[in-house]
């Protein structure tokens, strides 16, 4: 059977922290563009000598708030960059969900996706290489758009199983039938980064897929 | 010359609080602005009516800013689109502008130059029109639809 070799996980993984990369600069990048023009539109009005003390209390309002959101990006970021470089001691599979997830939430909107999670309480730590998991989840999430490309839900669904964890990846919408051609390489490497995690990754059907964790020791 | 409320810009742009600032900053600098939050919507307006100036974002929900630029263009020739993006690549800005996209712009663009390319791109078109007309008066359809259609 036909193995992801070392450069091909390097390669998925790199990707993925690219594209996480590119995706916290966008969101950046839109908190400070609303900051900007929301200190401009004060200027403008302070000049044209329209500026009430309800328009500025709202113009505060609004920047505070698009400080707390860029703050939670840099934040996410900071998680996922001690993901990236973490070197054992596993990892909490709901944080970095959570993580992920946040990063995620405006390419989700994008492909008209909307992402649920179920999340057992008290998980046990995760072992293995958070930045495969972190890696394998996304590459799932992408594969469920494909599958969607009108758009729909992906319920992830984390709980415990035996003496692992199980996370479900569960796809909702009208599927376009043969809208994305699987390679089956990819499919592989998904397996890979299960693998390599100590777990294993199974394929359900549509976009639906199921990864098995195994615990920190 | 024109006076710049007979401007009709049209923003488009998923993010709800950027565009409702933006569109009141050019309001304040008397342009005549609409806002629509994603593509379909974008769509539906140049449906009913003609702005003369789209500033588009690229990345919003469903419908990418691109398709929409080839719709725009498809369906309304004459009006200039802008694009203003977060995190437009270079691939994007060179699609935009074969397409016909009038100017790429990254966000957060500076007011005043915003307000300068909508003024350029208004001017254009009034131009291209004015050329069309001419050519047609003339008899000579085949290049005033040229001319109207960008072709030249």
């Amino acid at each position: 059977m036909q193995t992801a070799d070392d450069a091909a996980i390097e390669l998925a993984v790199r990707s993925f922290a690219a594209a996480m990369i590119g995706l916290a600069a966008h969101e950046l990048n839109n908190r400070l563009a609303v900051m900007r023009e929301t200190v401009g539109l004060m200027e403008d009005l302070a000049r044209a000598g329209k500026a009430g003390a309800a328009g500025t209390a709202r113009a505060h309002s609004s920047l505070d708030d698009q400080v707390g959101r860029a703050l939670n990006i840099a934040r996410t970021l900071s998680g996922l960059g001690g993901a990236l470089g973490a070197t054992g001691g596993g990892f909490d599979a709901a944080a970095a969900i959570g993580d992920l997830l946040g990063l995620n939430d405006r390419w989700a909107r994008q492909h008209l996706l909307r992402i649920d999670r179920e999340i057992a309480d008290g998980l046990p730590r995760a072992g293995g290489d958070p930045a495969l998991f972190l890696c394998l989840t996304h590459r799932l999430l992408v594969r469920c758009a494909a599958d969607l490309p009108r758009g729909g839900t992906v319920l992830l669904r984390a709980v415990r199983e035996g003496g692992g964890i199980r996370l479900g990846v569960h796809p909702a919408g009208e599927p376009v039938s043969g809208a994305v051609a699987r390679e089956p390489a990819d499919e592989e490497i998904d397996r890979e980064l299960a693998r390599r995690l100590g777990g294993e990754l199974v394929f359900e059907g549509g976009g639906a897929a199921t990864i098995r964790l195994t615990t920190f020791h | 010359m024109f006076g710049k409320k007979e401007i009709k810009v049209l923003l488009v742009d998923d993010e709800v609080e950027f565009v409702t600032t933006l569109a009141e900053r050019l309001r304040l600098r008397e342009l005549n602005v609409d806002t629509v939050f994603d593509g379909t919507q974008a769509l539906a307006f140049i449906a009913k009516t003609e702005p003369d100036v789209i500033v588009l974002d690229l990345k919003m929900p469903g419908l990418h800013g691109i398709e929409v630029l080839r719709e725009i263009k498809k369906t309304r020739p004459k009006v200039q689109v802008i694009i203003l993006t977060g995190h437009g690549t270079d691939q994007d800005e060179a699609e935009a502008r074969k397409l016909g996209g009038f100017d790429f712009l990254r966000k957060p663009a500076e007011i005043d130059l915003l307000v300068r390319k909508i003024k350029e791109a208004f001017q254009e078109k009034v131009e291209r029109v004015m050329s069309a007309i001419a050519f047609a008066e003339g008899g000579d359809i085949d290049d005033a639809k040229k001319i109207f259609n960008k072709e030249e």
